[in-house]
């Protein structure tokens, strides 16, 4: 896969994440949209692990040559998982799989640390465990309502939300702009 | 020369910096429950986020 194409594939999973964010500001109003926006935002989420996975040297990566370290979202994934297994009801399938695909998000950032620039593995990882954190967070106010002890938990959500989506971006758009200035001078 | 390599740099981070400023008009509009300003900036900043990543 070109270099170029890793960029391609996060920003078209920021794009689903933005159609995803407005509908479930109107889910309140029009329940169906919430499922809509689970979907879209699912897809986003798929569109951000591929990219990170089809990214080159695969196997250079932190996770393949150490899978220790995902212990810590596949804890955090269980965590969420079981505090929230018996308020799910009809929505035990959905948030489970989307569970999944923020941890395999995580694992995606923390598998680009040895094939991108340290600064940029870094933004990514940050990153993606904010928007994990953001999401869980919105998970728990849905579903256990006043038992989520937190002031103001959408001040938490939407704080952590901007930060990551932003940090993820700005890993993805560091990591391409080294990788074409590298095929640039291996070129000459 | 430097001056305008700092203002190419400088204009470059312009969404960032739009980014920066409406994420703490959103925020404040969390803290004070106003609903339009929310409503409004959300939108606006993925996109801008989008621009930015694109260009």
């Amino acid at each position: 896969m070109p270099y170029s194409k890793f960029k391609q594939w996060l920003l078209i999973g920021a794009l689903f994440i933005t159609v995803a964010d407005v509908l479930l500001m109107f889910s309140v109003e029009v329940p169906i949209l919430f499922i809509i926006g689970i979907g879209i935002a699912l897809l986003g989420q798929w569109y951000y692990s591929y990219g990170m996975a089809q990214y080159p040297d695969f196997r250079e990566g932190l996770l393949f040559r150490n899978p220790i370290w995902g212990i810590f979202p596949l804890l955090y994934g269980s965590f969420i998982i079981y505090v929230l297994w018996s308020d799910l009801g009809e929505f035990q399938f959905p948030i489970v799989l989307y569970t999944a695909t923020l941890i395999a998000t995580v694992f995606s950032a923390i598998n680009m640390q040895g094939r991108v620039k340290r600064s940029s593995a870094i933004l990514l990882i940050t990153g993606a465990a904010l928007y994990m954190l953001s999401d869980s967070m919105l998970a728990f106010e849905l579903f256990l309502g006043e038992e989520f002890f937190i002031p103001n938990p959408r001040f938490w959500i939407m704080l952590t939300y901007l930060i990551g989506i932003y940090l993820m971006l700005q890993g993805a758009v560091n990591a391409s702009q080294l990788s074409l200035n590298v095929n640039s001078t291996s070129t000459r | 020369m430097s001056k305008y390599l700092y203002l190419m740099k400088l204009t470059k981070q312009i969404p960032i910096i739009i980014y920066a400023l409406l994420s703490l008009v959103h925020l404040i509009s969390i803290q004070f429950s106003f609903e339009i300003g929310e409503l409004l900036t959300r939108p606006l900043l993925m996109l801008l986020l989008c621009i930015y990543t694109y260009r």
